[in-house]
């Protein structure tokens, strides 16, 4: 019989129950998209959502596109979450244009010694020093990027700009043969392509990096500014795992290490051999940069009339460190 | 209603649709629902085109983009017609060509530039024969297809009243061919475009292709809308143009829609 | 002579000289070592899924051009009022290289089959529609007078007599564009994503492998071949009536 004690009981009961409820389901797993493009450059961001993030408990799906406006559209309108991209103009246009994306860390740098390939037919004959492409075809892969002003101080070591030369715009692959055939002298070109054209016997590396040489940053991390101010714990911890990535390629000769040449070629299908045989691309293991050098790059893609912009933007504007600084304190300096 | 008053009416009616569409997408990217960024106002990419021809930066890209069209064009279609022609008439030259054509037709020419670039050395001779590939296939099929649906009572007429070989071909054939020809020529030109700008998108310094893509790159995305408008109306004036040629040359190739379904 | 004899002179000429290096044999390397990629490839397993994923994106595309441009393209041909307002629409648009639009596609639609299959669809869509619309407008009015002098009204009038003289020229414009749909998906495929032949192409230039680069072509090719004859049968039984025209 249903007297007022048991029904008071039995409505505590229920009222607990539905308390309770909520906290016995599981939490819906922490999940982020990350945009890539499929070169091994992008080493660091395919270990961060192959390893480092799953293992932290975030589910993670990588989306492969064609280039760094691509990766930049998508953050920006917050279809992926974090990507990463060439630094350079178009990095530059999309803060100016107040687009809610922010930069928070780079990602490969390179040495102009391991970009800089001639054509071997015309090394040490028709060109013998950097002065000599006067005139000549130069490939670069893209223009308002780190590449372009690595040639350009290149160029001005022998009082050459820009300018002087034919600059041909091609994809690395296409810069094989195009060297090949003399189509371009030159090129910065990026690896493994430098190395296949040194073992088919028809480009050289000439350069050798010296002692005080710094490594010119050439591609960041990014991510949907607006993502982070809501998700702060998460993003924290996707800087924490990138952390690890970086650490993983930049320490004990990592990048030569087969368990992380298999991620690069699972998601690039380049061959492990090959990438083996190639020098590395440079990470910092504290994922430091030079402000100058990004100061350096605005000035000259402004000069070259790609900034949609006048006033040149500050470091701080472009870069937020926090979350990086936050995690190299945690997991020490190394 | 008089007369005049109705075609004039007539006349805007084409104006209607894209106008409405400049209206709602001006109203969309000013208010932000549509992000300014990437699809900036019409206004804004009005403004920008008419500074670009003021200065001739433009003209100069469509110049080359021109010239390169040209040269792809002439390609495809002097080869293509008269091949397409031949397998129209001659069972055994299609049975023979069309497998071989139909296997190459699917690949984007595209793809294989840096090989022809490789083969051909001088770059803008790689992106002409590149850029006429595909054409090459959409105007030999077209006119091939159009010599396949003549009327064959008609030819057979001709033949009958001693038309024959090259009276034949130039006096029936070919004008009985011309309106499938035509056909063919507009679309491989239609066509060319479309290449000649996607080959100069992956490679090329200037050129319309090359302003859109190079825009892309560094994020200014109204140049990028500039090139875009301005590939939209060098196809629209080149098909004006194509239809025109026909409507003096064969004017006997009556439409349907004129008489009246 | 034999039209049969045109390609395999043009396969044995690049085989003579690929193989004595007439032709650099690494960027043109001799169709026989193609073939041998291509069927080591096939037997070890590679391809097929992308294939599959390549014909489905294929199908999806050529399938909703078709739906949607046949029958507009009827209406146009058939309605001055139609033609003339879509017309300046349509002119404009069909000389974009949707693959320059893609970026903006995925920006509209995000990244994933939809915009695949929509930018590829789009293409062949103002093919399909231009050839229909073409072609219907240019059917010989005499047919439609006869039609109409023996009673034939509306309905009847299109099935029997318009639709059949159209039939033609949405046949080439179907062929045209499902040439143009795989042409796109593959161009696509190279440029974003991470499955299908177009996929296999980059991966493969990206390594330099021009054997296998070319292995991939060519089983494209033999994929559009096997649909434009798979499209070639629905021809011949629909336009059963028309005789061929034999010059030889």
């Amino acid at each position: 019989m249903l007297t007022l004690g048991r029904a008071v009981i039995g409505l505590i009961l229920v009222v607990a129950s539905l308390a309770i409820a909520p906290a016995a389901t599981p939490q819906a797993k922490p999940s982020v998209r990350i945009g890539y493009i499929p070169t091994d450059s992008f080493a660091a961001v395919c270990l961060l959502g192959d390893r480092h993030l799953p293992a932290a408990g975030v589910s993670v799906e990588m989306v492969r596109l064609a280039g760094g406006p691509e990766i930049l559209s998508q953050v920006a309108t917050g279809q992926l979450q974090v990507g990463a991209a060439g630094m350079g103009a178009a990095g530059f246009n999309a803060i100016a244009s107040g687009l809610p994306v922010e930069f928070v860390a780079p990602q490969h740098a390179g040495y102009l010694a391991d970009y800089f390939t001639v054509r071997k037919a015309s090394w040490g004959k028709e060109i013998k020093r950097i002065g000599d492409l006067k005139g000549k075809a130069i490939a670069l892969n893209i223009r308002g990027a780190a590449v372009e002003w690595m040639m350009e101080e290149a160029l001005k070591t022998d009082g050459l700009t820009l300018k002087d030369v034919q600059v041909k715009i091609m994809p690395f692959p296409d810069m094989v043969p195009a060297l090949e055939s003399g189509a371009v002298e030159a090129g910065i070109v990026s690896e493994p392509f430098p190395t296949l054209a040194e073992e088919r016997g028809i480009a050289v590396r000439p350069l050798s990096r010296p002692a005080d040489a710094k490594a010119t940053p050439i591609t960041a991390l990014f991510w949907n500014k607006e993502w982070a101010a809501k998700n702060p714990e998460l993003a924290q911890t996707v800087m924490t795992a990138y952390l690890k990535a970086a650490r993983d390629l930049a320490l004990d000769n990592g990048w030569k290490q087969p368990r992380n040449i298999e991620v690069m070629v699972k998601y690039t299908g380049a061959k492990a051999e090959v990438i083996q045989k190639a020098r590395a691309h440079v990470l910092d293991p504290n994922l430091e940069t030079d402000p100058a050098v990004l100061e350096s790059m605005q000035k000259l893609a402004a000069e070259m009339g790609y900034l949609k912009y006048k006033d040149l933007l500050p470091v701080g504007k472009i870069f937020n460190f926090t979350y990086r600084d936050r995690a190299v304190r945690e997991a020490g300096r190394k | 209603m008089s007369r005049p008053v109705r075609r004039w009416r007539l006349d805007l009616v084409p104006l209607i649709l894209p106008a409405l569409v400049l209206v709602a997408w001006e109203i969309a990217s000013a208010t932000g629902l549509l992000r300014a960024v990437f699809f900036p106002r019409p206004s804004t990419i009005a403004r920008l085109l008419l500074a670009q021809v003021a200065d001739g930066t433009l003209l100069a890209h469509l110049g080359l983009t021109v010239a390169r069209l040209t040269a792809a064009f002439v390609l495809a279609a002097v080869p293509g017609v008269a091949v397409g022609l031949a397998m129209g008439m001659s069972r055994r030259t299609r049975e023979g060509l069309d497998p071989l054509f139909a296997l190459l037709y699917p690949i984007p020419s595209v793809l294989f530039l840096p090989l022809v670039s490789f083969a051909l050395r001088q770059e803008e001779v790689a992106v002409a024969v590149t850029a006429a590939f595909t054409s090459f296939f959409l105007v030999v099929y077209t006119t091939m297809t159009g010599v396949q649906q003549l009327d064959r009572t008609v030819l057979e007429a001709a033949r009958h009243f001693g038309a024959h070989g090259r009276r034949f071909f130039l006096t029936v054939l070919l004008p009985a061919t011309l309106p499938a020809i035509f056909t063919g020529l507009r679309l491989g030109l239609g066509y060319t475009l479309i290449v000649v700008v996607a080959v100069e998108m992956v490679s090329a310094q200037r050129g319309l292709g090359a302003l859109l893509w190079l825009s892309w790159q560094i994020l200014k995305v109204e140049e990028m809308y500039v090139a875009l408008v301005t590939v939209a109306v060098l196809g629209t004036v080149l098909t004006g143009a194509v239809e025109w040629l026909r409507r003096r040359l064969i004017p006997w190739a009556q439409d349907i829609a004129e008489v009246g379904a | 002579m034999s039209g049969a004899a045109l390609p395999v002179l043009l396969l044995a000429a690049w085989e003579i000289a690929a193989r004595t290096a007439v032709v650099s044999p690494r960027y043109f390397p001799p169709p026989t070592v193609i073939a041998a990629t291509l069927s080591r490839l096939l037997t070890a397993g590679e391809f097929w899924g992308d294939a599959l994923t390549t014909l489905s994106r294929l199908a999806g595309a050529f399938l909703v051009a078709a739906l949607a441009g046949v029958p507009l393209g009827l209406a146009m041909g058939l309605w001055r009022p139609l033609r003339r307002a879509l017309e300046p629409a349509v002119a404009m648009l069909y000389p974009l290289p949707k693959i320059a639009l893609l970026p903006l596609f995925l920006i509209l639609l995000g990244v994933g089959e939809g915009a695949f299959v929509f930018t590829a669809a789009v293409t062949a869509f103002f093919q399909i529609l231009t050839s229909t619309a073409g072609g219907t407008a240019t059917i010989d009015p005499r047919l439609v007078e006869a039609g109409r002098n023996y009673g034939a009204r509306g309905v009847t009038l299109f099935r029997k007599v318009i639709l059949p003289a159209a039939l033609p020229a949405v046949l080439t414009g179907l062929r045209l564009g499902l040439g143009l749909a795989l042409i796109t998906v593959i161009a696509v495929e190279f440029v974003a994503a991470k499955s299908g032949l177009g996929h296999l192409v980059f991966r493969y230039w990206q390594m330099l492998l021009t054997g296998e680069m070319y292995a991939a072509f060519l089983l494209i090719g033999l994929m559009g071949l096997g649909a434009t004859r798979g499209l070639r049968a629905v021809q011949r039984r629909a336009l059963g009536w028309q005789e061929e025209i034999g010059w030889r």
